[in-house]
Parts: structure tokens; sequence; C-alpha cells
């Protein structure tokens, strides 16, 4: 057999899965006409096609597709124990897009899911109705947990509708948080105090080495300071750091461009952490056999795997030293295995 | 390797003769294969294929690398011209679907397919044939999703009647260029850099051998990081780049494995 030089697919979603229950939904139709050269595939339920075995999320990596369909119950999951919860007695995280358009090496959704697909689930007012009755008190939400919803935000909407529903919820506080360089699509919108957009940043070397297909350092900043000047309450997310030999050369310099690009001030908070993931998940990911991240020697406590404490604590102790010569300690928030 | 299913020897000849494959009588089926492929009759109907794929299969079981094409005519509705080529991304048998991925770029219509039980001259909504669904499930065992791929070229409008040995024939030949080029893209986008080299592979299993169980694996996600992160040559021989890892061929104590152990992890990931 000969062998052709042939890309996959060049575009995302060359191929539409939509649930045969959403076909007529307005989300549907609006996504359709946004990519009439995707070939359309009815499916009677997502988890038909998402949950398939023998998937090669690698291989999917390279061409990505959507699935269309409705959620069923729960709408809602409790904040989970690798991320931040900021005290609020009320935290959840909502479902509504499974997978990222992304593709980071130490994403935990490749040592989650069977697919590397993304499942939009199009009724959204069923998680609107699944929230009401959280919201008599504060109540925080992240909606880009299993997903970026910004990096997808020009097909779906999404971010728009969640930040218009939490317009009408004085209760309603939402965590959006991404890698993209997209807020010029929720530009247009009236900026909330219960609103944080919380970026992630890493130095250019490492989006390179395990960040695949997200936006470049210059241009997350640059959508970061069009946030802040706009009136948006940001918070930046130095997390996860990835050590190597080079963390220093990498790290500390990276808090210096942030802080040259924003003024400190202006900025809502900073979270600093290290690498660390469920054992189980990063099992998973040793499989797909893609990047260094997956084999370093990491300690396991817990189910959690992590750097070494001595090495952690290095790699906090010269962020937070790096950070606080702009902005004061308490802006600084640390995750941290205890 | 490339596995090929097809349902009967009339649409396999243009294909036996575009690769040049010599008949061989390893299994009770109707056979061929050169270096590369291998090639089984399975007869019609779905039990057929699904026991035709399994045993193939299990004969020789394929790797990440491999790929399995069934290639063969089918009924379609007259939105489909006679002759017109598809790649199938969705097969149903009854109540069930089955979902092969297609991962790379071409031209073909893409299509939906029933699997059925008999030649039907009922009009159905989507193309028919009698083999997919059999194929797809017995090879799923074996392989990923995007490693199956469905060809149908339509022979027939739902009358099954016109349907003849030679018409199969006839199709399938005009198409063998068009099957050919959708191989090859398959197997472009499969394509997977091997991460160790064979040099490489023997130093890492003559050192695994001298470990326990669980420094083994310590010791050979060492080696993984330490290609990934550092992309050079693991072997110390014969390379520019020497990572200080090396076999000891003396007998060790317990003491001096475990001091061995650490130093290479140490070599391998800071
Ligand atoms: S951006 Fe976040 S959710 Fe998306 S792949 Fe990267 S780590 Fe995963």
């Amino acid at each position: 057999m000969n062998n052709l030089s042939k890309p996959s697919h060049s575009d995302f979603f060359s191929h539409l899965y939509i649930e045969e229950s959403v076909i007529d939904e307005p989300l549907t139709k609006e996504i359709i006409s946004k990519f009439s050269n995707s070939k359309i595939i009815m499916i009677k339920h997502y988890k038909d096609v998402f949950n398939r075995p023998n998937q090669d999320f690698a291989m999917q990596s390279r061409s990505k597709n959507l699935i269309l369909a409705r959620r069923e119950a729960p709408f809602l999951y409790e904040g989970s124990y690798y991320s931040d919860g900021f005290e609020y007695e009320n935290f959840f995280y909502t479902p509504s897009i499974l997978g990222c358009l992304y593709d980071c090496d130490y994403c935990y959704l490749s040592g989650m899911y069977n697919s590397a697909n993304s499942v939009l689930f199009v009724n959204t007012d069923d998680f609107f109705e699944a929230l009401t009755p959280y919201l008599e008190k504060p109540t925080l939400i992240a909606i880009s947990y299993d997903t970026d919803t910004l990096a997808i935000e020009s097909i779906t909407s999404h971010t728009k509708i969640w930040i218009e529903h939490a317009a009408k919820h004085p209760n309603l506080h939402l965590e959006i948080r991404t890698k993209s360089a997209n807020f010029k699509a929720i530009k247009s919108l009236t900026c909330n105090e219960n609103i944080v957009l919380a970026w992630t940043l890493s130095p250019q070397k490492i989006i390179e080495s395990y960040e695949h297909k997200t936006p470049s350092l210059e241009k997350r900043l640059r959508s970061i300071k069009e946030a802040i000047d706009a009136g948006w309450k940001v918070r930046v997310c130095i997390d996860p750091v990835i050590y190597n030999e080079e963390f220093h050369e990498l790290y500390p310099p990276l808090i210096d461009k942030l802080f040259n690009t924003i003024e400190p001030e202006k900025l809502f908070q900073l979270t600093l952490g290290s690498f660390r993931m469920s054992s189980t998940h990063l099992k998973r990911i040793k499989k797909l056999r893609r990047s260094d991240i997956a084999f370093y020697p990491y300690e396991i406590k817990d189910n959690i795997v992590s750097y070494s404490k001595e090495i952690e604590q290095n790699i906090l102790e010269t962020m937070i030293e790096r950070a606080t010569n702009y902005i004061p300690r308490t802006r600084i928030r640390t995750w941290q295995l205890q | 390797m490339l596995y090929i299913v097809i349902a009967l020897s009339a649409e396999a000849r243009a294909i036996v003769q575009m690769l040049k494959l010599k008949r061989v009588y390893t299994l009770p089926y109707t056979m061929f294969e050169n270096e590369d492929v291998k090639l089984i009759i399975s007869g019609m109907g779905n039990d057929n294929a699904m026991m035709a794929t399994s045993t193939l299969l299990g004969h020789l079981p394929p790797c990440e690398s491999d790929l399995l094409i069934n290639i063969g005519i089918c009924a379609a509705p007259k939105k489909y011209a006679i002759g017109e080529s598809l790649l199938i991304h969705k097969i149903t048998r009854e109540e069930h679907s089955c979902f092969p991925d297609i991962l790379f770029e071409h031209s073909l219509k893409e299509s939906g397919l029933l699997t059925v039980d008999k030649p039907t001259d009922e009009e159905q909504q989507m193309p028919v044939d009698m083999e997919s669904y059999g194929i797809y499930k017995a090879a799923s065992r074996f392989l990923q999703t995007h490693q199956m791929l469905f060809y149908k070229v339509v022979s027939d409008h739902f009358e099954p009647h016109t349907v003849t040995k030679e018409l199969a024939e006839e199709l399938i030949l005009a198409n063998v260029k068009k099957i050919e080029d959708i191989i090859s893209r398959a197997q472009y986008v499969m394509k997977k850099e091997k991460l160790f080299t064979t040099d490489e592979e023997e130093l890492i299993q003559k050192i695994s051998d001298l470990l326990s169980k669980s420094q083994s694996d310590a010791f050979v996600d060492a080696c993984h990081y330490y290609k990934f992160h550092q992309k050079k040559p693991l072997h110390p021989k014969g390379t520019l780049h020497v990572s200080g890892i090396k076999a000891i061929d003396e007998k060790i104590s317990k003491q001096e494995r475990n001091k061995y152990f650490e130093q290479l992890i140490k070599t391998l990931t800071l």
C-alpha cells in the first residue's frame, strides 16, 4: 500500500452526533447551521458514542467531534477536593459540557473519559431549575469544570447564557475558568461582581510542550488585560505548575510578565498550585503514552499523586516570594496537599 | 497489518489483484495474503461475517497500528447512484447501533447503514447490507473504533434480483483506486512513532530483570519520562548522548540493588 501524506481532519467537528430528542432544540439548530460541512449522525443516547469502549483518546484529540444531547439529572455535582471551593457553603460544578476543545497532556479529562469528543447538553434550563432551591444562599457554580467553556463559546454561547442567568440571581456566583484568549466573546455583557473570570497561565515553553491547541501566553495576557480593563474580577491561576529542571527560569519570570502587563492592584486574586491528580486518572493517562508528565516519579498519598513535599514547598515558596513583590499575600491562594 | 473482510469471492477478486495477494490455506476459509495484508472471504450474512472476523483476528491478533476494512456492495435508496461508494459512520442492526470513527479527511460520501438478515426488496431509509454489524461486533473485541473501516459500493435500489456476481465484481473493480486511497489515509493518521528503539527496549528489559516488580515498573516509567522529556537516546552505547544508565552483569545484594535502582531513577528523572 503506498503511503500518502494526508492529514487528519483539520477542522473541529467533522462529525456532529445529535441525540434524536434534541434535534429540534434552538441551540441544536444554531450549531448545525454553523457547521454546514459536518456530517450529522443521529443517535439515541450520547453515551452510545461518548462511552464506547475502545476509543483512542489521543487519536481522537487530533480530530475532535461534538455530541449534542439532553442531560438527565443530576445537573449539579458537589465541588471536588482537587479544586478550591473558596469557602462557599454551596459549591457545585455543572456538567453541562463534557470534554474540552483544548488538549492538555496533564488534563484529568483524558484520564476520566473514554472519548476526546465533547458533549454539549443543550437543555440549559433544566440546569437552572436544579439550581433554584440553592439560591436562597450564596452559591458558587464552576461552569467550566469538565471543559473550557470560553474556548467553545463561539459555538455554544454557554458562558453568555450563564452570565445572563447570574445577572438575575444575586446569590448566584460563578467561576469561569479558561485558558482561552476569548474575552471578546463576552465583552459586550455587563460585568458582575459575583462572577470571577479565572485564567490559567503557564510559561510559553510549558504551553508549547503540554497545552496543545491552547492560545499563547501573549494572547491570554492580552485577554486578561481586556477583561480587567472592562471591570471584571479576574483571578489568575498559575496552577498546575509543572516542575522540571527549568522551573526557576520559567515560572518566577511568568509572574513578572503578568504584573508587567496588568496593574497588580486590579487583579482580584492569584492562585498557585503544583500538579496533582488522582492516581486512578494518572494510570489512565499513562496508557495514552503521550507525555513525560504521566511518568514523573510522583509521591502518592491518599490516592493523590503529587510532587514530593520538598518540591511542592520549593514551588510555592519561590512563587509566593516573587508574587508578593507585586500583591499582598492575602490575595494569593495556594493549593497544597495536607 | 491490514485485515480485509469481504463477503463474496466476486467482491474480493479486484482487491486480490490490486494487492497481489496469494491464496493461503491456514484457516477453514478462503483466504489470501501477502506480507502486510490478510484477506478473508466470510460468506454472506451477519453471523458468518462475525465468525470469520473473530477467526481471522483471533488467529493473528492485531496491534494498535493495524487496520481492518470491510469492503462490499450494498443496496441503497434512490438518492444514491448505482456504483457510488460510501464510507459508513453508523451501523444499525435491530435496535442497536455502533459507530466506527472516521478520523481522516476524504472525499467520499458518508452514510449510516442497516445490517439485515436477508436480501430485501423493501425500500429502506438508508443503505443496507448483511455483514457490517457482525464484523464490527467481532472486530471491536480486538480493535479500537478508528481501526475499523466499512467501505460500501451501491449495487441496487432494493432490487436484489438485479445483483449478479459479475456486477459485484465490476463495481468493486471500478472502485479499487478509491479503496486504496481510503486505506492509505486511514493508515497515515494511525501511524505512531515508536518511543524506544530496539536497542533501548533490550536495555530496559535487561535492567528490569535485575529489579523487583515494583522497581521495574517505576524504572520503565522513568525511562518513558526521560525519552519524552529529554527527547534523547536512552542507550548509552553508540549515541551522542549518554544517559548514564547501564545494566550490571554481576550478581548484587538486595541492598546494592536498591541503591542501584535509586540511582537509575535519579539519573532518568532529574
Ligand atoms: S483547558 Fe483545562 S479542561 Fe481543557 S484540556 Fe486543558 S486542562 Fe483539560
